[in-house]
């Protein structure tokens, strides 16, 4: 099955933790790999990043938006987007909500590995966070 | 995580190959402390171009290509890293539209500058700037020339033969470093991701596979290149058409502007729209998102004169006051302090006090000045009770507001105190 994954989000240190160890996930599960970036408008505007994920020969591909802000305005048939309001957790400040985002896309392409992710909370001991990750990624 | 973001990708590029002068823009999409100068994107340039000159291994980071009139030879090397495409060509260029050979290009850069004693630019797209790459260090040969300063410096002119010889130089190199390109195809175009591009242009130096892009005949661009081509196609006595690729429509987001953003603070408290405003802030939001005209100062000045119409120009102190000192008669201004001094030429407004125009405003992008957050009465807060637009955030586009439950909250982390979201409240709920 292959994959366009779009990211979006506003806080951008978890952001770019996520997104490593989600390219990290998809390197190891064997898939090939392709990431674009948008530069935002200004320093405060959601940060854009595409992974094109690639693990078979045919040409479709499965859209799925991680929109960890609940930032994307349009909503149409083609994508299914992964948002705290879609998972009805609420947004919290401090960012806890994007591991739920992120727990629910290991639900949804389910041969990845959410060992990189559970590693990561576990050594940095975010309890909160890994629980809402084992939530939904389970 | 062996993954690393092309910030950090740079900043250990600037660290281990041992630049010690530096300059970044203001607004530049990724910013870096060190090299925040507060002042204007000529005098950056010159800048840097003067202490490459003595010695010091200098970069900047400009969001548009700068002019660089070079009339001595280079001591040592300076890289220039940019977003956008050039308009003329002046000095050698890299492309670098992949972030897997971004760590390349920018080894290339250094290389190029140190052998020809030119100044190198590196243009990144968009879809390198904010990405990841797994990089192993880079491993510079850090030997440093101690930086030197004599009569011998300033009369080491480049003549034109020299610059044209440096130009072969770069060419060479250039044309080692990176193996002879073949276009697959007639799409070509650095914005559009999954299309080639050039890996490098020299100026007046026709390199060789210039020959495959013109048995293509027809290149397909896109729309906003179609500059960047034709001078191009001019500069190298190009037979080429051009046809432009479909614009592919992205993923619509939330506009947010930032925490404070003195323009946002500023059209809040005057009556905007008796004037046509303008800025040459680098910042795409203020003119998609405020209908702020982005043209330079003495450009706006010279439209306004003689006019009927109320022309406002909003713009940094650094890129705006020795012209407005001199000669600005037909314009109001408001400049916004991005200096580390304080200024004297106008008085200087308070923030949430503004009455009128020809004032200094305390701060600009770079430098807002934190005061006490706002908090939000919960009981008062009936917007989204009431099924109404909610005013503070749709007015501001402030990403410190957010909707929890019925009631909209602050992340104290980023609210900056500028009560432009208590001025819009219909029921006073900001406090």
């Amino acid at each position: 099955m292959n994959y366009h994954l779009y990211l979006f989000g506003i806080h951008r240190e978890t952001f770019d933790i996520i997104a490593k160890l989600l390219i990290q996930t998809f390197r190891e599960s064997d898939y090939v790999l392709n990431t674009f970036s948008k530069i935002p408008e200004n320093y405060y505007s959601p940060l854009s990043l595409r992974l094109s994920v690639t693990g078979s020969k045919k040409e479709e591909y499965e859209k799925i938006v991680l929109d960890f802000d609940n930032v994307v305005i349009q909503k149409d048939g083609a994508f299914n987007i992964i948002s705290p309001n879609s998972i009805e957790i609420p947004y919290a400040p401090d960012a806890s909500h994007y591991w739920g985002v992120t727990g629910k896309l290991f639900k949804t392409i389910n041969d990845i590995s959410p060992a990189f992710i559970s590693g990561y909370l576990l050594s940095a001991k975010l309890k909160k966070e890994i629980e809402l990750f084992r939530k939904f990624s389970t | 995580m062996p993954e690393k973001n092309s910030y950090e990708i740079i900043s250990e590029f600037i660290q281990q190959a041992g630049f010690v002068t530096g300059y970044v823009e203001p607004n530049f999409p990724v910013y870096f402390p060190e090299f925040d100068l507060r002042f204007g994107k000529n005098e950056g340039a010159n800048y840097l171009l003067g202490s490459a000159t003595t010695g010091n291994k200098s970069i900047g980071f400009f969001h548009s290509p700068v002019s660089l009139k070079q009339s001595l030879a280079l001591k040592s090397e300076c890289v220039i890293i940019t977003t956008a495409l050039p308009e003329k060509l002046e000095m050698p260029i890299i492309f670098c539209k992949n972030i897997a050979l971004l760590k390349d290009k920018l080894i290339a850069a250094i290389k190029v500058s140190a052998e020809s004693k030119l100044p190198v630019m590196i243009v990144i797209s968009d879809s390198v700037l904010f990405n990841y790459w797994d990089v192993d260090d880079f491993d510079f040969d850090n030997e440093r020339l101690k930086p030197l300063l004599s009569k011998k410096t300033l009369d080491n002119k480049l003549s034109s033969e020299e610059y044209l010889d440096s130009l072969n130089v770069a060419e060479a190199v250039l044309g080692n470093y990176f193996s002879e390109k073949v276009f697959t195809n007639n799409r070509i175009s650095f914005f559009e991701e999954e299309t080639e591009f050039f890996d490098y242009l020299v100026p007046f130096v026709k390199s060789t596979f210039f020959k495959d892009i013109e048995s293509k005949n027809v290149l397909c661009i896109k729309y906003k290149e179609k500059d960047f081509f034709r001078m191009v196609k001019l500069h190298y006595s190009l037979d080429l058409d051009f046809e432009f690729l479909e614009e592919k429509k992205n993923i619509q987001l939330t506009p947010l502007l930032c925490p404070g953003c003195p323009f946002v603070s500023i059209f809040n408290q005057l009556n905007i729209s008796e004037y046509l405003v303008f800025s040459d802030i680098n910042c795409e939001s203020v003119y998609k998102r405020l209908n702020v005209q982005k043209f330079a100062p003495e450009f706006v000045e010279g439209m306004c004169r003689n006019s009927s119409s109320k022309c406002l120009y909003i713009g940094n102190i650094s890129g705006f006051a020795p012209f407005y000192q001199q000669n600005a008669e037909s314009l109001e201004v408001i400049l916004l302090n991005d200096l580390q001094t304080k200024p004297s030429f106008l008085p200087i407004a308070k923030a949430t006090k503004l009455q009128g125009t020809g004032v200094i405003f305390p701060y600009s992008c770079n430098n807002v000045t934190k005061k006490r957050q706002v908090k939000i009465a919960e009981k008062k807060c009936l917007c989204i009770k009431n099924n109404e637009t909610v005013k503070c955030i749709n007015s501001t586009n402030c990403p410190a507001l957010y909707v929890k439950g019925d009631t909209v909250s602050v992340d104290n982390e980023l609210c900056t105190g500028c009560r432009v979201c208590a001025k819009v409240c219909p029921y006073g709920a900001v406090k």
